[in-house]
């Protein structure tokens, strides 16, 4: 046995299909789209060269700014939220509910097994104004706050979009933190409440800490699906009023597909790739304090 | 044992995956019986446009030709250039932006149609007026088909007009007059859909170039005028001013194009401004509430002091079809004669439908009638906000147009936006 694995050639062979699937469907097309990044054109016209002539328009673009603002804006307050909303119902699930959590914990786990764009519709068709209003619109009206055009203001239509993938996954934080909570052994606890430690104290000197490696997981998962979202945004304000609700997916979505720049689009999407790097670096040292990690 | 059906399960999912992979992708083939198959990509629904004529044409034509037909929707230009790079594009397809369209024939991928239909001896099936259009918007070459003509206007509930005693305005005094004293009434002047924005620039645009003149377009897309000058950014400001008034209702910047044809249609709405492609849903007794025969049209209104003429209309031709150089083998050639031959006299039986082929058939509906002859009539045409524009100016005015009506950008702030984008 040790033979075989202790063999180089041997371990090549066992590692090569999928080294070969992982080369040509992740390496290949990354080098491709950073060749983009120097060339200018789409498939219909021609590419041609241009050196770092797109490095330089991007980032003097005010709109590409405006973007990144957006993206990390969102990443940072959905993440926020997103793991805060989940970590309050696992404790929930957990201290309160106990036996009888499963059914709380299904529903509101259901809404992230819905297409992104049937909850964004629901969302605008939620907080609809013209020509009919919707639900919220008719709510405020009742209690004489009037109505308005919600995601017609750029700030608003930000919050409604937290609200909306708060709403939605936060069912799936509660229960990854869920299963590192019930991992946590109950003499632990119980030597801990003996001691006098009790709710706030027992959570934040025997359950956080017990819980850090899942936690740190859970903040990764929803720093990396923020940072890229693309389909909620789309779905839910296309972008937003004029162009105040566009995450630099949908900016690089944009410049390639429908303005035909494929050389800027991917120029965007290194620059994405920089900034989910920067922050996977930053969150790893972060964790790295804790040897559990 | 195990060792057998686990290779066996492997090599079936990768023969499913290979499967899988070689159905993908759609081209003009003869195939090796002789037959031909069209392939041909509509922007028009089932049953409608060019989705049903096609179709019928085909139906018609035999020959043991068969027809493949996709249906675009509003990602069209992607789907285009995405078949345009991997050379898989159709027969026939529907394409909607002239800057893609010009790009295409640049790179050889579609025709030149005036040389190909002069040798089938076509070319007097299409209308000059919509030839003119077509060279005018594409850079002076015929590249694609005129499978529908529009014109566009300020249509209007004549039972309302009556009502609150208001005459069809001659002058753009007139029309804001009008408006005040409809929303004096409680009837919403104008029914506009700021979300599709394009409703918006179609009446900065109609200002402009009744004050400016009916080449103010062409003068920004050859450099001798930008969007930012005074007169250009008066345009702007009319709108904008109209939005603020309350004449496009509550909220226009989040009214969608459909459920703004509806207040109107409803008769909720007073004036409605599109093309006249809605006629075939003002025909339609169950979306029209307030009756065909009480519809009415009056053309932009002159502006007082302006260069540009009450005669000259916005004109369009919908989404041409071009044709793909590299498939245009003798067969095909032959079936493009057919179609241009009979594609008019289809659409006008069948649909009621005004393309830019001549035909002798007339419709029943007096609306079909009344534009049919206002297109005979038509003198000169002037092109749509964006239609020179590149897809960068195309999408900074309409998402532009949405905050110009509902307060988020001035006149000026919205020009100044749409010219840093050209």
């Amino acid at each position: 046995m040790e033979r075989v694995l202790g063999d180089r050639r041997a371990i090549l062979l066992f590692i090569a299909p999928a080294l070969l699937l992982y080369t040509v469907v992740m390496l290949v097309p990354i080098v491709w789209s950073t060749s983009y990044t120097f060339l200018d054109g789409n498939p219909i016209t021609g590419f041609e060269w241009v050196g770092l002539n797109n490095y330089a328009t991007v980032l003097a673009d005010p709109g590409f700014w405006q973007a990144t603002g957006f993206s990390v804006r969102y990443a940072i307050i959905a993440t926020v939220l997103q793991v805060a909303a989940g970590l309050g119902l696992s404790l929930l699930y957990v201290f309160v509910l106990k036996r009888s959590s499963a059914l709380v914990r299904t529903l509101v786990f259901f809404p992230i097994v819905l297409p992104t764009a049937a909850v964004a519709q629901l969302f605008v068709q939620l907080f609809a104004l013209v020509p009919q209003e919707g639900p919220v619109n008719s709510l405020t009206a009742a209690l004489g706050l009037g109505t308005m055009n919600w995601l017609g203001q750029p700030d608003i239509a930000f919050i409604v979009l937290i609200i909306m993938d708060v709403w939605r996954s936060m069912g799936f934080y509660a229960v990854l933190l869920y299963a590192g909570l019930v991992a946590i052994p109950d003499d632990v606890l119980e030597a801990a409440r003996l001691d006098g430690a009790h709710r706030w104290k027992l959570v934040r000197f025997i359950v956080l800490p017990s819980i850090l490696p899942v936690l740190v997981s859970t903040v990764i998962f929803s720093i990396n699906g923020a940072i890229k979202v693309f389909d909620s945004v789309f779905a839910l304000t296309g972008g937003g009023p004029n162009g105040a609700t566009t995450p630099l997916t949908l900016l690089m979505f944009r410049t390639s597909f429908a303005f035909g720049q494929y050389g800027e689009g991917s120029t965007i999407a290194m620059t994405l790739t920089l900034l989910s790097l920067v922050v996977t670096i930053a969150i790893f040292r972060g964790a790295r304090k804790d040897m559990t990690v | 044992m195990r060792h057998t059906f686990a290779v066996t399960a492997a090599g079936a999912a990768l023969a499913l995956t290979l499967a899988g992979c070689a159905g993908g992708g759609s081209s003009a083939s003869s195939s090796d019986s002789g037959s031909l198959e069209i392939s041909f990509l509509t922007g028009s629904g089932e049953g409608t446009g060019s989705n049903y004529t096609m179709q019928k044409l085909v139906d018609d034509y035999g020959n043991g030709v068969t027809l493949e037909m996709e249906q675009l929707d509003a990602s069209m230009d992607q789907r285009i250039q995405l078949l345009a790079s991997q050379d898989q594009l159709p027969t026939f397809f529907q394409i909607g932006t002239p800057s893609q369209i010009e790009d295409l024939y640049e790179a050889g991928k579609i025709a030149d149609l005036e040389p190909v239909l002069e040798e089938l001896g076509v070319l007097d099936n299409l209308s000059p007026f919509s030839i003119e259009v077509i060279k005018g918007l594409y850079g002076g070459h015929l590249l694609g088909l005129p499978l529908e003509v529009a014109v566009e206007g300020f249509w209007y509930n004549k039972a309302i007009f009556e009502e609150q005693g208001i005459e069809a305005p001659q002058t753009w005094d007139d029309l804001e007059a009008a408006a005040a004293k409809l929303q004096e009434a409680g009837v919403q002047p104008f029914a506009t859909s700021g979300k599709a924005g394009w409703p918006v620039t179609r009446l900065v645009s109609g200002y402009i170039q009744r004050s400016v003149g009916p080449d103010a377009l062409k003068a920004v897309a050859d450099g001798d005028a930008k969007f930012t000058d005074a007169e250009y950014v008066e345009g702007a400001e009319k709108i904008a001013d109209f939005a603020s008034k309350g004449w496009f209702g509550e909220a226009p910047e989040a009214l969608d194009y459909g459920p703004a044809q509806d207040l109107f249609l409803q008769g909720t709405a007073a004036i409605y401004y599109t093309g006249s492609w809605a006629v075939s849903d003002f025909n339609n007794a169950e979306l029209n509430q307030i009756g065909a025969e009480n519809i009415g049209w009056f053309p932009i209104p002159e502006v007082a002091g302006g260069e540009g003429g009450i005669e000259q209309t916005p004109a369009n031709v919908g989404l041409p079809m071009a044709v793909n150089a590299k498939t245009l083998t003798p067969e095909v050639k032959d079936f493009l004669k057919y179609l241009v031959e009979n594609y008019g006299t289809v659409a006008m039986e069948d649909l009621d439908l005004i393309t830019g082929f001549t035909t002798d058939a007339t419709s029943d509906s007096p609306l079909v009638a009344e534009t049919a002859e206002r297109i005979a009539g038509l003198e000169e045409f002037i092109p749509w906000f964006e239609s020179l524009q590149s897809p960068e100016g195309t999408a900074a005015s309409q998402s532009g147009a949405a905050s110009l009506v509902s307060g988020g950008l001035t006149g000026q702030q919205f020009m100044e936006q749409v010219q840093a984008a050209q």
